[in-house]
């Protein structure tokens, strides 16, 4: 965990890096950026898709996607909010990413929460409304399907996606140094 | 390309059996995953450790489940939490559509489809199955589990066999509780689960008990057999006799036994296909004997999850590892290995090719410093004989009869510096040949002291601006370190380093050595060393070794304001500057040799 | 592409349909009333053309492709949802491609399928694996599911409350998506 990770670069200017210190990849999609909300030090890769124009149906201005600190929004992946009728209308929900949240590189993310300290692994299919709470791991190529619920220190994988273990105590740390780790190690050439 | 390491359980530490036993295996596991006791000072792991139940919740619902309803919901989830018969995934459930009205009124009243009403049905997001199919409706959307228990009930004959046997084996268990007088009450008290031994002394009666036309030994059971019920006797724990179960009825009569039955089954079975036969790892988390087809299977309710509360197996200790809390992700006590062994982790992998031509190393093909400063530190160290190197990806394979020289960084979670020593365990006589021979150049060293967190994150910024500042200082500093990027970075932290571990009053002595030491690379509380491994002939498969690490810390005096080590307290009454060892083992897989 | 002269891209769309100019379209493709394309989609009429019925969505990442000669058929009220493929000649109405399903070139999809998220739509072995020719036709309501895309028939339960949130979800975008996207002209 850190000691021999590998620098990965980035051609300089391919990535706009924000006061907060975000770095976000010129080459992603953001529609309706002004809907969405990013907690510093994250980074959100090449050809990414982030549909912050999908907003609830009433009136006013709604936050669409937030993201906290130290998040990965991996090459190639999309986050989009879930919809569904309320009252009788349609209406679009918005996405909530906490700390620490690595999303792996082509992954479809509909979820209306993930909690802090959570690992997604490449391919995965994350369903409308699905709940992630803190601390879990989603294997790669996981398809969770729509409103499932993968609670605290769990280990899912499959399609459709099982609880297949637990994860160990010091999960946590592990998970909040590897973030803090690669955020330093995604830099410019 | 992995460190794992050892647990000796409740022996007391010693070096684990070479990597050419197979069954020292279950010796080692992963950092991350090893507890430590600090009353024992010894590493504990999930094979040891004592586990108990803290909680029990619903992994859908979130649900806290009382542990006195546990029993009665059986294990699962009370509420409306099922899985899908078919794909497993929970069910949700689902409002029926609007009255038989056809679909084009639908579309054009806005108000009617959304709301739904009774009857309600489970329905699978993932693959579209739903309770219609099985006849199940429900009027409330709420309660499903109870709802379905009203309609669908165990049959009369399983659910009074099963109060027949609850009742039958609880009347045993009652029974056999411990009386609080009971004798040698130091141990047993400790023990949570005395009728557990009860049962295991049932067991050893059962063993000794006369087989019919063995009659061998018929002496020594005969010898043996009082003085085991005198010393149960004395022990006055009484164990009692299992009375015989006699079931209601005879499964003959059930008509387990089904004959043409069965037959018949077998015959729809073969017309359904593949598809018709449910799997088997759909089947077995059933409780009962059921039918075989899919279309039989039934959604079950969701089973509960626990959180574990773990112990010290050690008899005399049993403190608690790891106490859960049941509402947050936190851990009211979290004694995990990593915050007190150092972390070690295997990296840069090169192979050492054996041509020493000269020649080539006069050619000024190499012109970049980092090349020649490399090769200088690799002469400096080899000690005259001229070797050439290269980088290999970590995941290639190892080839026989070659040497690989690696680096093994270390990496410090105490608030004081260490000191390291890295040996090669002692192999037993008679062991197979290891597949490779380790040499260690440096097998002393120190790391530094870890630094508080705010420290630490301040130099994570302040490390962007480093890099691209101090290219100038790499060509002169070159000569004496590595030229990687990594140290060219320690020299700008050096003079930060200094200054905070002056205002944490931890570790100053060591901090303002030099940063390398021998062989030795040093960063914040990380330290790099050599490692050259060389492969015997006829080496194959999985390549491992082990190593002893013995690590020696300064237990300082009480006013240290980092000093959270219990075990530090002890020996800090004693005096001011107590050294204290610890030892441990570490397994390091660097590959396979096809 | 090596392969001689794809068609010249020719869009008819209906004044009501919404495509996103951030898309990529290439051939001769139709799409009939209210169709709407979400940004960042692909579609690409590289043989023969395709005419999209009334009524489709087309999310980001979907890629429907027709490399015959024929006209790819795609009937009224599908969704397509995140990073499908299709490649299916023709598809009937009212079928649901969750997130990232493929579907291959050799099956026609009739009425009220879904393929679930994640699965791939073969030519079935079992039903004529010799004669790789011919086409397949899945039946109306099947499903398709798990990581072996099994297949299976809905019994239609909530069918009224899906068809209606498809609507109301139509609706919602066409107000949404012209705010923040751009959008193609009429043509």
């Amino acid at each position: 965990m850190g000691a021999f990770d590998p620098i990965m670069t980035y051609e300089k200017g391919t990535y706009i890096e924000t006061d907060t210190g975000n770095k976000v990849s010129r080459k992603a999609t953001i529609t309706g950026a002004t809907n969405i909300i990013l907690g510093g030090k994250s980074i959100i890769q090449t050809g990414s898709i982030l549909r912050g124009d999908l907003k609830r149906s009433t009136a006013g201005q709604h936050v669409v996607i937030s993201m906290g600190r130290y998040c990965l929004i991996g090459e190639g992946s999309v986050v989009r909010p879930p919809g569904k009728l309320y009252k009788g209308a349609f209406t679009f929900y918005p996405v909530r990413i906490s700390d620490f949240v690595h999303i792996g590189s082509n992954c479809i993310i509909e979820a209306a929460q993930i909690g802090s300290g959570v690992e997604i692994g490449k391919n995965c299919i994350i369903g409308k409304f699905v709940i992630v709470k803190d601390l879990a791991v989603i294997l790669p190529d996981t398809v969770l399907p729509e409103g499932a619920v993968v609670p605290s220190m769990s280990l899912w994988g499959g399609n459709p996606g099982k609880l297949i273990g637990t994860l160990p105590e010091t999960y946590q740390e592990t998970m909040e140094k590897k973030c803090k780790t690669y955020y330093q190690q995604f830099r410019p050439a | 390309m992995s460190v794992s390491y050892s647990c000796s359980h409740l022996a007391t530490p010693y070096a684990p059996l070479p990597p050419s036993y197979p069954s020292s295996s279950t010796a080692y596991h992963p950092l991350n995953k090893l507890y430590f006791c600090e009353e024992c000072d010894a590493t504990r792991c999930d094979l040891c450790v004592g586990v108990e139940i803290a909680s029990y919740f619903c992994p859908n619902c979130l649900f806290d489940v009382p542990s006195a309803n546990v029993r009665a919901d059986k294990n699962r989830c009370a509420r409306s939490c099922f899985s899908c018969p078919l794909c497993e995934s929970s069910l949700s459930i689902q409002a029926s559509d609007q009255s038989p009205t056809d679909i084009s009124t639908i579309a054009t009243s806005s108000s009617s489809g959304q709301a739904g009403g009774p009857p309600y049905t489970l329905v699978c997001p993932g693959c579209k199955w739903s309770s219609k199919e099985i006849g199940w409706n429900f009027d409330k959307p709420t309660g499903i589990a109870l709802q379905l228990s009203k309609i669908n009930t165990l049959s009369e004959t399983v659910q009074s066999e099963f109060d027949l046997i609850k009742e039958h084996l609880e009347s045993y268990i009652t029974h056999s509780t411990p009386t609080p007088s009971a004798p040698s009450s130091a141990r047993s008290s400790r023990n949570p689960s005395r009728h557990i031994s009860n049962l295991t002394q049932m067991a050893q009666k059962a063993l000794h008990r006369n087989v019919g036309g063995m009659t061998a030994y018929p002496a020594a059971f005969n010898s043996r057999r009082p003085n085991m019920s005198n010393q149960e006797n004395k022990e006055n724990v009484g164990w009692d006799e299992l009375a015989e179960y006699r079931p209601k009825t005879s499964w003959r009569q059930l008509g387990l036994e089904r004959g043409l039955e069965d037959a018949e089954k077998m015959r729809e079975i073969q017309e359904a296909g593949p598809d018709g036969l449910a799997g088997l790892d759909k089947r077995w988390k059933n409780s009962w004997e059921n039918d075989r087809s899919s279309k039989a299977m039934t959604p079950q309710r969701i089973p509960l999850q626990t959180k574990l509360t773990k112990r010290c197996p050690h008899p005399n200790c049993r403190h608690l590892l790891i106490q859960p809390d049941t509402k947050t992700v936190r851990m009211k006590i979290k004694m995990t290995a990593s915050n007190y062994l150092p972390l070690i982790e295997i990296g840069r992998k090169r192979r050492r090719l054996p041509n020493t031509d000269e020649i080539e190393e006069q050619n000024p093909t190499f012109t970049s410093t980092e090349d020649i400063d490399c090769r200088r530190r690799e002469r400096r160290r080899t000690r005259g004989i001229l070797v050439k190197e290269e980088d290999e990806p970590m995941d290639s394979t190892l080839t026989s009869g070659e040497t690989y020289s690696f680096q093994l960084a270390l990496i410090n979670p105490l608030y004081d510096p260490i000191q390291i020593r890295l040996t090669q365990p002692h192999t037993p006589r008679n062991a197979p040949t290891p597949k490779c021979t380790v040499n260690i150049p440096t097998p002393h060293f120190t790391i530094n002291a870890l630094k508080d967190a705010w420290a630490y994150d301040e130099e994570d910024e302040n490390e962007d601006i480093l890099m691209g500042g101090s290219e100038a200082g790499l060509s002169e500093e070159g000569t004496t370190t590595t030229g990687t990027t990594t140290t060219a970075n320690a020299t700008g932290t050096l003079s930060k380093k200094s200054r905070f571990s002056i205002l944490a009053n931890t570790g100053v002595g060591v901090s303002n050595k030099k940063l390398r030491e021998g062989g030795v690379e040093k960063k914040g509380n990380m330290s790099k060393v050599n490692l050259d491994v060389e492969l015997s002939k006829e080496a194959k498969g999985k390549i491992e070794f082990d190593l002893e690490v013995r690590y020696t810390y300064k237990a300082e005096d009480i006013g240290t304001p980092t000093d959270k080590e219990g075990k530090d307290k002890s020996s800090a009454k004693k005096s001011k500057d107590e050294y204290k060892h610890f030892t441990f083992w570490i397994r390091v897989k660097i590959g396979q040799v096809v | 592409m090596s392969r001689a002269a794809a068609p010249p891209t020719k869009i008819t769309s209906h004044s009501s349909c919404m495509i996103s100019q951030d898309t990529d379209i290439r051939g001769d493709i139709a799409f009939d009333e209210g169709t709407i394309v979400h940004p960042k989609s692909s579609i690409l009429a590289l043989g023969g053309a395709i005419s999209f019925g009334k009524n489709c969505i087309i999310e980001e990442g979907v890629i429907i492709v027709n490399r015959g000669k024929d006209t790819m058929k795609i009937g009224d009220s599908n969704h397509f949802m995140v990073g499908c493929r299709i490649e299916s000649p023709s598809i009937g109405e009212w079928n649901t491609f969750q997130p990232r399903s493929t579907c291959s070139s050799g099956v026609i999809i009739s009425d009220n399928c879904t393929l679930s998220a994640g699965t791939t739509l073969l030519h079935s072995l079992s039903s004529s694996a010799s004669t790789s020719e011919s086409m397949e036709t899945l039946p109306p309501c099947t499903v398709i599911y798990g990581s072996n895309s099994d297949r299976r028939v809905w019994d239609g339960t909530g069918q009224k409350a899906g068809r209606n949130l498809r609507e109301k979800h139509l609706e919602y975008l066409r107000e949404i998506i012209p705010k923040y996207n751009r959008i193609r002209p009429n043509t």
